[in-house]
């Protein structure tokens, strides 16, 4: 990203995908987080494929975008049933789609599995954007460069590097796909994103959208989430 | 409580639910299975037609775990889901409910979750898990309850990504369906007597990716 060390911390925000992504989130739950970020300017808004549809009443006239995801965040769905689901938030309207992958054969070598089932996820989306989510964090660094040629073999170009839960983005990742892959992938982070700091070294490494349940945090707003008033394990 | 050796294996299902590292992995835990004679491999779908290849003549059960972790998409996908992994081997199915349904109370649509899942599992063994750490207990026996009235075979505890299966829970979703299905406890049994305590408490099934070491433990408590 050009001059991202002039930003102040509340600039921050068209850059940022604000999520709500858990088990046991209620429609209640969504149209509090809605409240809370609606004065922000988030491009796009995470939550999983059943409240798509809510999330598109709750956002109508807003201008801000429905972000979903498919097989998140294990990846361990078949190629047959992302299709589905990719089927499904196409239908209902979302702007694009965060998906895992298949790490199971990354990590077994088979980048022709991994290339067949992005050219059929990207064939199903159509004009929805199909965004893959390598999972870096597990990862060597030729699984990285393998995963990313097969990514774009298969017609995706766009990548979140991580899905939370645990599994972090380093800045390291961020700059290794930049230098050898420039911008024919743009890079969205997601995984460790918790404050301006974290932000901005990763904006500043290239990315180009941040993904983080934390966004007030990171945009240094004195700020909770009303959804946060229960407390799951 | 003591066990025969053969008894406990039985009530073991093998379990290999991290981000799938490799084949090599999938094929260790199913030669680990097969050794044991343990009731089954429970894998991610990707990992099931390896699994089944692995599997095949050997008596253990290919169990497919669907909807991880989080659970949260459509009655129909998921049917869809169960069916796809049956034709590509899977025999015993294991589905994370929408638990954010009955969170909002809409028990109408954790009700045609569970037909759909019925239904699409045919003969095979259907399990619906509860993911009980995020319910209430009336919301733990309304769930058992439905499970019970739609035919599914067990209930089980937890997904193992959240806090586990605790004996309380075990014995409330026991009170509530046996006899006619069975209980599945999951999450958190690490030692022989997390296992043994979980079986007291009416588990018929445990959920573990420690049955290798439960074994040995039991060899060395018991005698092989």
């Amino acid at each position: 990203m050009q001059n991202a060390n002039r930003l102040e911390p509340i600039q921050l925000a068209p850059y940022i995908i604000s999520s709500l992504i858990e088990a046991d989130v209620t429609e209640a739950d969504i149209e509090a987080f809605v409240n809370d970020v609606r004065p922000y300017a988030f491009p796009s808004l995470a939550v999983d494929l059943p409240f798509i549809d809510w999330l598109g009443s709750l956002l109508e006239g807003s201008g801000k975008r429905i972000t979903t995801v498919s097989s998140y965040p294990l990846g361990g769905m078949t190629t047959n049933v992302k299709v589905k689901q990719v089927d499904y938030a196409r239908e209902h309207g979302a702007y694009d789609i965060d998906v895992s992958m298949n790490y199971l054969a990354i990590k077994s070598g088979d980048f022709t599995s991994v290339e067949n089932e992005v050219r059929r996820l990207v064939d199903t989306a159509g004009p929805v954007k199909i965004v893959m989510i390598p999972q870096v964090t597990i990862l060597t660094s030729e699984e990285k460069a393998r995963t990313c040629e097969a990514l774009l073999k298969g017609g995706c170009t766009t990548i979140k590097t991580a899905s939370g839960f645990g599994w972090k983005t380093e800045v390291e990742d961020v700059v290794f796909i930049k230098r050898n892959f420039g911008d024919d992938i743009h890079i969205e982070v997601s995984g460790g994103v918790r404050t301006y700091e974290d932000a901005m070294s990763m904006l500043g490494a290239g990315a180009e959208r941040l993904h983080t349940s934390a966004a007030f945090q990171v945009m240094g707003l004195d700020k909770e989430f009303s959804y946060r008033k229960k407390e799951s394990s | 409580m003591t066990i025969r050796r053969t008894e406990f294996a039985a009530t073991i299902d093998h379990t290999y639910l991290k981000i799938h590292r490799s084949d090599a992995e999938v094929k260790r835990v199913c030669l680990e299975a097969e050794k044991h004679s343990f009731a089954s491999v429970a894998v991610f779908p990707v990992a099931v037609q390896l699994a089944a290849s692995m599997l095949n003549g050997t008596g253990v059960e290919v169990c497919v775990a669907l909807g991880f972790h989080l659970g949260g998409y459509p009655p129909e996908l998921k049917a869809y889901e169960t069916e796809d992994a049956i034709s590509k081997g899977a025999t015993e199915v294991d589905l994370v409910m929408n638990v954010a349904a009955a969170k909002s109370g809409n028990w109408d649509l954790v009700r045609r979750e569970f037909e759909l899942f019925r239904k699409a599992a045919g003969d095979f063994v259907a399990k619906i898990i509860l993911e009980t750490c995020l319910l209430t207990d009336q919301e733990k026996t309304r769930a058992c309850e439905i499970a019970k009235e739609t035919g599914l075979d067990f209930v089980k505890t937890s997904t193992g990504y959240k806090k586990g299966a605790t004996v309380p829970d075990v014995e409330l979703m026991h009170r509530v369906v046996a006899p006619d299905l069975k209980v599945k406890a999951s999450g958190g049994i690490r030692t022989l007597d997390d296992a043994l305590a979980m079986l007291d408490a009416g588990a018929s099934r445990l959920g573990t990716s420690a049955g290798v070491s439960l074994m040995n433990e039991l060899d060395e408590r018991f005698g092989s």
